[in-house]
């Protein structure tokens, strides 16, 4: 090959990208031991490639900081309750007398310091996408879902879109503090799922369906959801409800 | 996020190197080692946005490290994480021109080890760099993620992408890239420290 800065830049970018052949390596590898200006762009390329990298595994640490970071907020919030007193014996009228003033000024705690904001973040999961490096990555949507791009998760949801990606935009849209928008997808997801056997995503969607309609302050229709899922062990997120008290969603009613 | 995952180090570093779970890998790694880790700022001035911060840019490091076979198991993930999060604090306390704070944070104890031991210049090129890579339009930021950090190929990037065909990809692909190329070009700075540092 004769020398050709332009031609060998490329033959440069098709080495660091892996897709030149053995002949072709030999002479990217010659051309860099014996050609100084080809070195120092070899190195603004790799410079490029890291910079990329870096940006990408900072989006994902990130995302993964804000998932734990919500869940450490979850259980402090559960700890933080105080204990029930169950023993009664021989002064049972008085331990009752304590336990009505502890449930009155617990409850005039929770009625005082409970907000929407409260209660979600404490019942708040993060929905995560398999990490797996299968050969299939995903759709578009899964790709911008797994960088944590909720906008462009939104932007690509379509009528057309399927269960999955519609429950993804509302996961989405939940992280854009678009709850309206949450709610219905959420809610599109459940009704399309009204008259099929199988129902993908209509768990997950009436989880975070109730979390979204607490922050738009839909009490009533959230506390029938929380119920729906108290009453079945065998839903998906069972557990997660269970750390939604009754009690303070009940408060919130009031407060409104 | 509640990780089930329970990792010895060796499955945690086999984990990373691998790339295979990552996901769940730095999410163990918050749950074992954030408390800890974060004490060791909040006790020494930092807040806990400066904690979660620093926390953040000391995992991103530390997965960079294994990856790059640098890691070489001779402390504990612990031990290494605190040496990390220790000079990443130390770095940024200079940075904020606190010598006074600096001199007494981490007075006793200091452990040395080279491969956690970032200079402040290292964090600066670093966080240029991000800069950097942030300027490009989201399309370009897009593709060159899929196919440098996801490592799809152009076929792959089509299918998962609106772009017409291979060909439209590898255009888009070979432009976005130049562009990138020529950005860090123009940061003198960040050359002559990456050049000299090889982060």
């Amino acid at each position: 090959m004769t020398y050709d800065f332009n031609a060998n830049i490329d033959l440069l970018e098709q080495y660091i990208d892996g897709t030149v052949n053995d002949e072709e390596r030999k002479l990217v590898e010659q051309l860099l031991n014996n050609n100084a200006e080809l070195r120092e762009a070899y190195e603004y390329m790799n410079m490029a490639v890291t910079s990329v990298k870096l940006s990408a595994l900072h989006r994902q640490v990130g995302n993964i900081a804000a998932a734990y970071k919500t869940g450490k907020n979850s259980s402090t919030t559960t700890q933080d309750q105080p204990a029930k007193v169950r023993s009664i014996g021989f002064y049972a009228m008085r331990v009752a007398a304590v336990l009505a003033v502890v449930l009155a000024s617990y409850t005039a705690i929770q009625y005082a310091t409970i907000t929407p904001d409260k209660l979600y973040t404490s019942a708040f999961e993060a929905y995560n996408l398999s990490a797996t490096r299968s050969a299939s990555k995903g759709t578009d949507i899964e790709q911008s879902y797994k960088m944590g791009n909720w906008n462009a998760v939104l932007s690509a949801i379509s009528n057309e879109s399927g269960q999955k990606e519609k429950f993804l935009g509302g996961v989405s849209a939940l992280y854009l503090d678009k709850f309206d928008v949450a709610a219905d997808y959420f809610n599109q997801v459940i009704d399309a799922n009204k008259t099929l056997t199988e129902k993908p995503y209509t768990q997950e969607s009436e989880f975070y369906l109730a979390l979204a309609l607490i922050k738009l302050q839909n009490y009533d229709a959230a506390k029938s959801i929380i119920h729906k899922i108290k009453a079945n062990p065998d839903h998906t997120y069972y557990n997660q409800v269970k750390k939604i008290s009754t009690i303070r969603t009940a408060l919130l009613s009031f407060k409104k | 996020m509640n990780s089930k995952l329970r990792l010895s180090d060796t499955d945690l570093i086999i984990s990373i190197k691998t790339n295979k779970n990552l996901n769940s890998a730095i999410a163990f790694i918050y749950e074992a080692h954030f408390e800890y880790l974060s004490s060791l700022i909040t006790n020494n001035s930092g807040s806990e946005q400066d904690a979660q911060d620093i926390l953040q840019e000391v995992m991103v490091d530390f997965i960079r490290v294994v990856q790059s076979g640098k890691f070489r198991e001779e402390s504990s993930v612990k031990t290494f994480l605190h040496s990390m999060t220790r000079n990443c604090w130390l770095n940024e306390l200079k940075k904020r021109n606190s010598a006074e704070k600096r001199d007494k944070v981490f007075e006793r104890n200091r452990l040395q080890d080279d491969n956690s031991n970032e200079t402040y210049e290292q964090r600066e090129s670093k966080k240029k760099l991000l800069e950097v890579f942030n300027t490009l339009g989201d399309g370009c930021k897009k593709i060159l993620t899929l196919f440098y950090f996801e490592s799809l190929s152009i076929k792959e990037i089509v299918e998962q992408t609106n772009y017409e065909n291979e060909q439209v990809v590898r255009n888009k692909k070979h432009k976005c890239f130049k562009t990138l190329v020529a950005l860090v070009k123009n940061n003198v700075a960040i050359i002559e420290t990456l050049k000299a540092n090889s982060i």
